[in-house]
């Protein structure tokens, strides 16, 4: 009967304490070295402040970029309820179709014997591929998503179902690609130097863009009446649909939007990491769904808050712990965060368990 | 009829000490947010008798019904229930201990026939532990015996009949019946019912109230939320009525239904409007 | 042709198949038993894995070896399920697969590469030789009926003997558990906890058990294949969670024998359209390379058409389902 709130907190934080503990120990008495000692017997090796900001300024970035890809999972979510697995391949996707229409090297589609090459400017790759990324979502909806929820399938169902189709959409994109890493454009970007630290003009670029597209959906959601809808369904769906709202119209448009912007984040995260290959979005899923998770389940702009973190958790832990380990580093917060406030910073204290 | 004796000479306000209190509650507070959804001061529910908790919508009767059961957590208070500290007790511990419920959306577990379904709440059973799983033996016997007040049971409900049947198989009223009965197969010293008339079609509502009134005359205590004042008068020894959050009348149904207090609550505080008095 | 069948039929009993019939199987205490959304069932089998070898590697014998991985999932669902228990399905997936990734990664990275050996994993023949001493067969390749395999060594008709002597255990015991009692609890719990709570069962107690027992026998299902395969991260994925969830999915949740008919049918099937793509399509159209993703792509959408139109699977019960709308 009696109150069990102060728990959850002591839960997580003994949680915490025993995985730093274990992994302190872990790689203080068994590891390698990290990366950081091996550095050390060199004269000038940057010092740990130095490396920290670099870092910051790296995932402060990145966690612009990965707010892109996962606001459209976050969308989804909140209007239909749907946890969308394959939201990672549909990153992925964005890079794949810009690549197929920039590249000049020849390329070709799975099943059909002809070899083609677009060689068209970045932008105009990069809308073709947007275009036809959204395309796919206003197919899923239509064909996939739409008669599911008319049949009143169960919503951990579908998420199953998204299951197969990150399955199904993995292996078709390494069908197209192959498994190499491969470059959306070959140029050689300018990197800009200030003192101790860096930043590449394209990430400059990228990031602009991605705000641009960000503060659009903002806009979106907050000033047109389409918005408000979504922002209505996210919130109540019944009473959305009883206020005359049309859900399915509405939730169409939301995957339409939520697959171009995905795709729009793979072709900035190509570029931001001067490459991409058929995994990279899959190898994104759960930094998406922890971003998505940390800002608030449902909430579009707690994806970018959440977003942010992951970006700074991701890029700052390297300084500390071997970069191989950074995703990981990533999801414990994910989990933590889970355990102390599941409905995340910006989510409604609706009942989780 | 309801049986009055060992509550009279109690006063007739909310909060009111019993002389034989199976279930107390003190100083119970539970806040969503900023909204107080319950305040309780003080409750008693005396042994061996049916209470009503009654009141408007929005009056947290459910809310104090999940506290009191072990559904929910409150800020704060302290509470007993035979004899037994009730603090720290999650629901699986208070239905141990004797306090059972049932639910207003009724969960008969449909995957299963009636029978696995009262078998379910049968007490004491060896093979529920992981290991002696394994050992048939140790818990054979004690299935036999559950199996046995399982269709004792389901003989009284009129369900008999449907023993091997899936629960989904079963109409919305005879759910209610199997939970009812699924509930008794714990044995419970009070039976604490979620609005029991809920979607229950008029022609089962008799059979339901005498199941009800069974209960009593077996030796347990009963406790129920109802919106239906028809049941309320009828089989109720006791009433509670709450509105926004506490507890603002207790008595005898047909003084609690009197009371200006009470009827301002479920009518709103029409103070200058001439209501004319309508005795249902 | 000839060869392809087979290929494709030694599918059926190869020791890859037998530890995938095990990973469902604990997915089936999970998921067919408790309704638990466990979507890190990889990460188990990877603690199998690493604790089997590395503790062979280590001078440990074989049994302790075993009941090192053993321990190390019973530790892992422990500390796995303590704070995730009492959240609602699609958190526990989310956090069940963040859980395993963490696994993955940390087994994989150069930090730990002394004891798990980084990307590398831990090499075969630094863990095997204990197992294979073992085997009554000869130290070469023989020939039973069609069918040709090595006798002792990796991918082994004593590997195969092993393998599906665990798996005829342990759907004993599944089929022992999940109509006592015991079973009973779980089955209500996957339909509604509330209900369960209700008549005084411990539910947290006992999702904790399934996820635990169903862990141990993830852990055993690691160490069968490390033994035919690799004692290497890179195989232990997301994915492989996935394909785990298909075969229990396809051969049907909460039967006795829906992991091993899922298992079974899902390599053989996966087995010969390999094959047939191989033979039968012309290489401009599906190159070799692009077979193995190509196959795979099926099994992407044979899921959801399972899921979607016969979500019991073969052998499942449509009424026993742990889906509610």
């Amino acid at each position: 009967m009696f109150s069990r709130l102060d728990k959850r907190f002591v839960r997580a934080a003994i949680l915490l304490l025993v995985l730093c503990a274990g992994f302190v120990v872990a790689s203080l008495v068994l590891g390698a070295p990290a990366v950081a000692a091996e550095v050390a017997p060199v004269a000038s090796s940057p010092s740990t402040g130095t490396l920290v900001v670099q870092q910051v300024i790296n995932g402060l970035a990145f966690g612009v970029l990965l707010a892109l890809a996962s606001v459209g999972l976050s969308l989804i979510y909140g209007t239909t309820g749907v946890s969308n697995f394959a939201h990672g391949e549909q990153v992925a996707l964005g890079a794949v179709l810009c690549y197929f229409f920039a590249t000049t090297e020849p390329v070709s589609i799975p099943l059909i014997p002809v070899s083609m090459s677009f060689g068209w400017p970045l932008p105009i790759a990069a809308a073709a591929a947007i275009a036809l990324a959204g395309g796919t979502g206003w197919l899923q909806d239509k064909f996939l998503w739409n008669p599911l929820r008319k049949r009143r399938v169960a919503v951990l169902q579908q998420m199953i179902v998204s299951i197969g189709l990150s399955l199904a959409l993995l292996n078709m994109l390494q069908w197209w690609i192959g498994g190499e890493r491969l470059r959306v454009t070959n140029t050689i970007g300018t990197r800009y130097t200030f003192g101790d630290f860096y930043i590449d003009r394209q990430t400059i670029i990228s990031v602009i863009i991605a705000a641009i597209a960000l503060v659009s959906v903002s806009l979106f959601l907050l000033k047109t009446r389409r918005g408000r809808a979504t922002r209505a369904i996210s919130d109540n769906p019944a009473l959305a649909s009883a206020s005359g709202i049309r859900v399915d119209g509405i939730i169409r448009l939301v995957w339409v939007m939520a697959m171009a912007l995905a795709a729009l984040g793979g072709i900035l995260l190509a570029l931001y990491e001067n490459g991409f290959s058929y995994d990279s979005g899959g190898r994104l899923l759960l930094l998406m769904f922890a971003a998505v998770t940390l800002g608030g389940l449902g909430q579009a702009f707690g994806a970018l808050v959440g977003s942010i973190v992951i970006g700074l958790v991701t890029e700052v832990s390297t300084v500390f712990i071997n970069p191989d380990m950074k995703y990981a580093a990533a999801l414990a917060i994910l989990i933590l965060v889970l355990l102390v406030r599941p409905q995340g910073i910006l989510g409604k204290s609706e009942r989780v368990g | 009829m309801p049986d009055a004796t060992t509550l009279s000479g109690i006063e007739h306000v909310p909060g009111v000490p019993k002389p034989d209190a199976i279930l107390t509650a003190h100083g119970i507070l539970r806040q969503f947010g900023g909204l107080t959804a319950v305040n309780v001061e003080h409750f008693e529910v005396q042994r061996h008798t049916i209470t009503a908790l009654i009141g408007p919508n929005g009056a947290g009767k459910s809310t104090f019904f999940n506290l009191l059961t072990g559904f929910d957590t409150s800020q704060d208070g302290t509470g007993t229930f035979d004899g037994r500290e009730l603090k720290g007790m999650n629901s699986a511990q208070v239905a141990r201990a004797g306090m059972v419920r049932t639910f207003q959306l009724t969960k008969a577990l449909e995957g299963m026939s009636v029978l696995e379904n009262m078998r379910l709440g049968g007490q004491d059973q060896p093979g529920e532990n992981f290991f002696r799983a394994f050992v048939a033996p140790s818990w054979r016997t004690r299935e036999r015996e559950l199996t046995e007040q399982a269709m004792d049971l389901l003989t009284r409900f009129k369900l008999d009949t449907k023993a091997k049947d899936s629960a989904g198989s079963l109409s919305g009223g005879q759910r209610k019946l199997l939970e009812m009965a699924r509930a008794l197969m714990t044995k419970p010293t009070m039976v604490m019912l979620d609005e029991p008339m809920a979607g229950v079609n008029p022609a089962l509502t008799e059979s339901l109230l005498d199941h009800i009134v069974q209960l009593k005359n077996e030796g347990m205590t009963v406790l129920f939320v109802e919106h239906d004042m028809h049941m309320v008068r009828r089989i109720s020894d006791w009433v509670a009525v709450m509105a926004q959050g506490k507890l603002i009348a207790e008595g005898p149904p047909n003084t609690v239904m009197s009371n200006p207090a009470v009827q301002d609550a479920y009518l709103g505080a029409h103070h200058d409007t001439d209501l004319s008095e309508d005795k249902s | 042709m000839g060869n392809l069948l087979t290929d494709v039929a030694m599918q059926a009993f190869a020791p890859a198949t037998a530890a995938f019939v095990l990973a469902a199987i604990g997915l089936n205490y999970h998921f067919g038993l408790t309704g638990l959304l466990n979507m890190g069932q990889a990460g188990f089998m990877l603690l199998g894995m690493y604790g089997f070898a590395i503790s062979i590697r280590e001078g440990l014998p074989l049994w302790l070896a075993v009941l090192v991985a053993m321990g190390a999932a019973i530790l892992f669902g422990l500390l796995l399920g303590w704070p995730t228990l009492r959240l609602r399905g699609d958190y526990l997936a989310i956090v069940t697969i963040a859980a395993a990734e963490i696994l993955r990664y940390g087994m994989r990275s150069q930090t730990f590469v002394n004891i798990t050996g980084g990307a590398v994993g831990v090499p075969g023949n630094q863990f095997k030789w204990v197992f294979e001493n073992l085997s009554p067969f000869p130290a070469e390749r023989v020939t039973i009926w069609i069918f040709t395999m090595h006798g002792s060594k990796s991918t082994s008709w004593w590997l195969v003997v092993v393998a599906w002597t665990l798996v005829a255990l342990l759907s004993l015991m599944f089929w022992r558990l999940s109509k006592s009692p015991w079973g009973r609890v779980l089955k209500g719990i996957r339909e509604d906890e509330d209900a369960v709570r209700s008549l005084g069962k411990n539910v947290y107690w006992y999702k904790m058990q399934a996820l635990i027992i169903g862990g141990v026998i993830g852990a055993l299902a690691g160490i069968v294949w490390a033994l035919g395969s690799a004692a290497q991260s890179d195989a232990m994925g997301r994915m492989t969670t996935f394909w785990i969830w298909t075969m229990l999915l396809l051969g049907g949740a909460a039967t006795v024998f829906g992991p091993i008919l899922g298992s079974v049918l899902f390599w053989v099937g996966l087995a010969l359209i390999k094959g047939l793509a191989r033979l039968y399509i012309p290489q401009d159209v599906l190159p070799t390379t692009a077979i193995e993703p190509f196959s795979l792509v099926l099994v992407g959408v044979g899921l959801i058409l399972l899921v979607v139109f016969r979500p019991q699977g073969i052998l499942g019960n449509k009424k026993e389902l742990a889906f509610h709308a």
